[in-house]
């Protein structure tokens, strides 16, 4: 594993190109273009205020910056530097800004138009084709599906939910999975003509979903909600095949646990995880994975049920690209990542981490997870094993995101100020720490 | 009470166990006595009850018991006393009376005990079942609350939704009348425009066409998807099919076994599989999902399930019976039965297999060593009889093959003579014809040289004889023949010088060789007999030895000479 120099990052605002080549970061106003591999500067961009939305085109020909303050948006080429191009919302402040996946348009959503729009109400379909629409209007919700080649609305239709939290596309584009707000539990799922195909509510009278996923082969749909729980929807009958608990204890023997311990012990006691209020970096020690023996009780976090946002249930769903895994995190087990195999429906694993797990994201062509905790250590695990890597560097890097490259052989990692890129060599390569295991199946 | 305690104290020690404390009433030490009989009656009831009354203290117990049940409102249990310091006596009619009241008054309590128990536990379950329902009634109150809370909340959140927009909609004119409404853009090459601009271009052939693909790529979705869930199902069906194929098979050697329990399920087990096996001819044409021929996969296989299940079933109620009952069922042949059979026939196993072991070195041994008289010795003791026959039948042949030869030795000893004779009688013919000539035509010398070249002839052609013989034995040397040559060869030598008128007509005779041959014939049956026996080989090799030279008549007497020899050596056989 090589990692490269450490480069001056704001905002977390760290982007690869789509097809691989490429690399944009925002520094303050300045854009910066750099060759995905080797680093280097290639382009290098002004704009008028602080960036707060970096976004490539599709064709990785055209980077959007959203200057939200500002209600600007500016666009650069990259084949032709000269060129720019800028657009201005003026006094209708800006919400949000993205690219249309044929490249060639820009959506901006304002607050002060017609028709409010939801940041997070619209959805591309991963072939380009429809975009789904979610609006408001008198207290109802409706969505819209525009063709994407002449932006002709084909369908609009209301849903019947109380307040729409959010829509996703299968990524067949066959379906769309509209969920509602946290205060009910209900997901509709409709075709792409419209029609209302089945709709799911697990329970009422508690707060309901909290995070959604499609598997990539469009074969299942993952509901994160509030009771710790994550449920899985067929395709077929959209009706519920089994349910995933996060439970505080683990004691089956067939699930491997990863603890994460550090390698050199401490000044103080032995391997005591340090209060998850202290944000403040761990010794920037080496650490490693102990497989640890059942049963395992995991720390929890009592949240507090008076105050909004609790941290409970499940807030973070990724499938990985091959479909056969899923990583769950339960925000009330905030350390530990849950790692499910789909083929059997049951718990594969779980790694228990010395701090809050910030993100994890799954590399793009294999079942390959990278998780970042806030520490300067990124975490990896795959069937195989898992491995923890300390980002080299004086100071101490704080890794905050990551960001997988397209083809999966490099990482970018970013924290507050910089950002660095990890490449990962082969799987030959890449030193496995304590941590591994035989049969994974 | 306290004057009687006094008395009795001292007299009865088990009274004590009654009435130990002073305090205790009547009443209570009666409900005592009530909870001890209510116990099942024991031994230690009886000795409790014995220890009451004794031997000795029975008038006190009587005066006692009649004071405790006029207490009671029993009629006392003495008779009607005349004087009062006569003493009483007791009236038994009395006593059985407050017995049978006794005995009645017992009943019932128990009766009474009984109805408060039940009565007890059914007001215990009613008490479970409230407070779950009370339970329950507070989850649904609570419950209602929510929804009643949500509701009012909803209608609060879509009013205050309203008055906001309406509240945006007048800041958003207020806004766009002070300022400019310009959208700027700035534009240095060709770019896509800003969305906002929906439905513009909104012909009925772009809106057809759309919909058409939409509809397009729906179908294919559930196109595809149709065809992977039958796929799926047809694999499945497949599975089924083999499941349902083995567990009639499992289930078939069950029609072998007759057996009482067995007897419905063998009879379903038969009628199944014909069924079955015309189910699966169905099948096999009927490859479709049709509804019937689902529904008669999945009831055979549940039927079979079922057959299956309830023979596991009887097969584990059969263990279990062994374990608790023992060794009763003819049928079920307990676990350590089994085993020891299973040890005994291992055993056995294990002789038969030692016994085989040494036969075959035994059979080994015979057949590698050579003739030894030893080995001779072992193989007389292990085929005794069978050798007996065999050599009884071989020696009647010898007899009459020597019998034979004797009469055809004697034949030709004659015909020898009579040759001899005439031989003697043409050579005197010869000689005195020669003489004659001679005395005719030439002079006495001549007469010497013929009469030495004659001689010579005769002793030449002896000598010739020899070494043919010789050779000849010689040659016979290498068709294998061991010991018997040299012998013979060595008694043919010694023959000739003494006969050589028998090497003469050895030569002459032609009749020699048929009879030889008659003798090749006779020798060689016994060569075909088993080869085995070492000592009839010996004799074998002797007479093929003998018989070979039968065809050249040059060895023939000294053949039969050998054939004495061997005939003489024979005898030693047994």
């Amino acid at each position: 594993m090589n990692f490269s120099e450490v480069f001056k990052l704001s905002s977390l605002l760290c982007k690869f190109s789509p097809d691989g080549k490429y690399l944009a970061s925002c520094v303050q106003y300045r854009l910066v273009v750099r060759d995905a591999n080797t680093l280097q500067i290639l382009q290098l961009y002004t704009c008028l205020d602080q960036i707060q939305h970096l976004e490539w085109s599709a064709d990785s020909l055209f980077i959007l910056c959203a200057l939200y303050k500002r209600g600007l948006v500016q666009v650069w080429s990259l084949e032709q530097p000269e060129w720019h191009c800028k657009i201005d919302e003026g006094s209708a402040g800006l919400v949000a800004s993205s690219w249309s996946p044929d490249g060639r348009h820009i959506l901006n959503t304002t607050e002060f138009h017609d028709l409010s729009l939801f940041s997070a109400g619209i959805t591309f379909t991963r072939d380009g084709r429809y975009l789904a629409l979610a609006e408001r209007r008198d207290c109802r919700d409706y969505v819209s599906i525009f063709v994407c080649s002449d932006w002709q609305l084909l369908r609009h239709f209301d849903t019947d939910t109380q307040d729409l939290a959010g829509i996703e596309w299968a990524p067949n584009g066959c379906v769309l999975a509209v969920w509602d707000s946290c205060l009910e539990y209900k997901v509709l799922l409709y075709s792409l003509d419209g029609r209302l195909l089945s709709a799911f509510c697990a329970y009422e009278w508690s707060l309901g979903i909290k995070s959604v996923a499609w598997s990539p082969s469009s074969q299942f749909l993952a509901i994160g909600s509030y009771d710790g729980k994550v449920r899985i929807l067929n395709h077929v009958t959209w009706k519920m095949i089994t349910e995933f608990e996060h439970p505080a204890t683990v004691n089956n023997p067939k699930i491997v646990v990863y603890k994460e311990a550090e390698k050199s012990p401490p000044l103080g006691h032995l391997a005591f995880p340090p209060p998850r209020a202290a944000t403040g970096p761990l010794t920037s020690s080496e650490s490693k994975y102990e497989i640890a023996s059942m049963p395992v009780s995991l720390q929890t976090l009592k949240p507090a049920t008076d105050r909004a946002n609790p941290r409970i249930g499940v807030g973070a769903l990724a499938f990985s690209p091959d479909n056969y895994f899923l990583a769950t995190r339960n925000d009330s087990v905030p350390n530990a990542v849950w790692i499910w195999d789909i083929r059997k429906l049951r718990l594969l694993a779980v790694l228990e981490q010395l701090c809050t797990v910030r993100a994890f994201q799954w590399g793009p062509q294999q079942p390959r997870l990278a998780i970042c905790t806030g520490g300067s250590k990124v975490y990896l695990w795959s069937p195989a094993g898992c491995v923890s890597v300390q980002v080299p560097g004086e100071g101490d890097f704080q890794v905050l995101s990551l960001c997988w490259h397209p083809s999966g052989d490099s990482l970018a990692l970013l924290s507050k100020d910089h950002f660095c890129l990890c490449f990962l060599e082969m799987e030959k390569g890449v030193r496995m720490a304590f941590g591994q295991r035989g049969d994974c199946t | 009470m306290g004057d009687w305690m006094t008395v009795t104290d001292p007299e009865s020690k088990t009274l004590p166990q009654y009435t130990s404390e002073t305090k205790m009433s009547p009443s209570s030490l009666y409900s005592q006595q009530v909870l001890c009989s209510s116990i099942p009656l024991s031994k230690n009831v009886h000795s409790y009850f014995s220890a009451f009354c004794t031997e000795e203290n029975i008038e006190q117990s009587i005066s006692y018991l009649d004071q405790e049940l006029t207490t009671f409102g029993f009629p006392s249990l003495y008779e009607e006393s005349k004087g009062k310091e006569t003493k009483r006596e007791l009236n038994i009619v009395a006593v059985l009376n407050c017995m049978n009241e006794l005995l009645v008054l017992q009943r019932k309590n128990l009766l009474a005990q009984e109805n408060v128990e039940t009565q007890n536990l059914k007001l215990g379950s009613d008490m479970d079942h409230l407070q779950n329902c009370y339970a329950k009634l507070k989850v649904q109150k609570l419950q209602n609350i929510i929804a009643s809370r949500a509701t009012q909340y909803n209608h609060d959140m879509k009013r205050k939704e309203r008055e906001y927009n309406k509240l945006k909609e007048r800041l958003h004119q207020l806004v766009m009348n002070k300022k400019d409404k310009k959208i700027a853009m700035e534009v240095l090459n060709y770019v896509g425009r800003a969305d906002g601009k929906r439905g513009s271009w909104r012909t009925g052939k772009t809106e057809a066409r759309n919909e058409d693909e939409m509809y397009k790529i729906l179908l294919n979705d559930y196109e595809y998807r149709q065809k992977q869930i039958l796929m799926e199902n047809a694999e499945l069906k497949k599975v089924l099919q083999q499941m349902k194929k083995e567990m009639i098979s499992l289930l078939s050697p069950q029609k072998q076994k007759p057996r009482e329990r067995a007897d419905d399920s063998t009879g379903t087990v038969i009628s199944d599989v014909e069924e079955d096996a015309g189910e699966l001819s169905r099948e096999s044409i009927w490859d479709l999902s049709c509804e019937t021929v689902r529904e008669q996969l999945t009831n055979s296989i549940r039927k079979q399930w079922r057959i299956l299940k309830s023979h596991v079933e009887k097969l584990d109620n059969q263990v279990s019976k062994v374990h608790l009952e023992g060794f009763n069922d003819e049928d079920v042949i307990s676990r350590q039965d089994h085993e020891q059979e299973t040890e005994k026939l291992e055993l056995e196993i294990q002789q038969c297999k030692e016994m085989i072991k040494t036969q075959q070195q035994l059979l080994q041994q015979q057949l590698a060593t050579a003739c030894d008289d030893d080995t001779t010795s072992l193989l007389r003791d292990c085929y005794l009889l069978e050798e007996k026959e065999r050599l009884k039948e071989e020696w009647s042949l010898f007899k009459e093959q020597k019998k034979n030869f004797e009469k055809e030795r004697r034949s030709f000893t004659e015909a020898a003579i009579r040759l001899g004779l005439e031989r003697k009688a043409f050579e005197e013919e010869r000689a005195s014809w020669l003489k004659q000539q001679f005395l005719n035509m030439t002079t006495f010398d001549h007469q010497n040289s013929e009469n030495v070249k004659l001689f010579s002839a005769f002793s030449g052609s002896s000598d010739r004889d020899t070494p043919t013989l010789h050779s000849r034995s010689r040659q016979k040397k290498p068709h294998g023949v061991p010991s018997g040559s040299p012998v013979c060869t060595s008694k043919l030598t010694k023959s000739l010088p003494a006969s050589p008128s028998t090497s003469d007509f050895c030569q002459t005779r032609s009749c020699a060789s048929e009879h030889s041959s008659s003798i090749n014939v006779l020798n060689i049956t016994p060569e075909e007999t088993k080869p085995n026996q070492v000592g009839r080989e010996c004799t074998n090799q002797k007479w093929s030895m003998s018989s070979r030279p039968g065809s050249q008549e040059g060895c023939y007497s000294g053949c039969s000479l050998a054939y004495t020899s061997s005939h003489v050596e024979k005898d030693d056989l047994p």
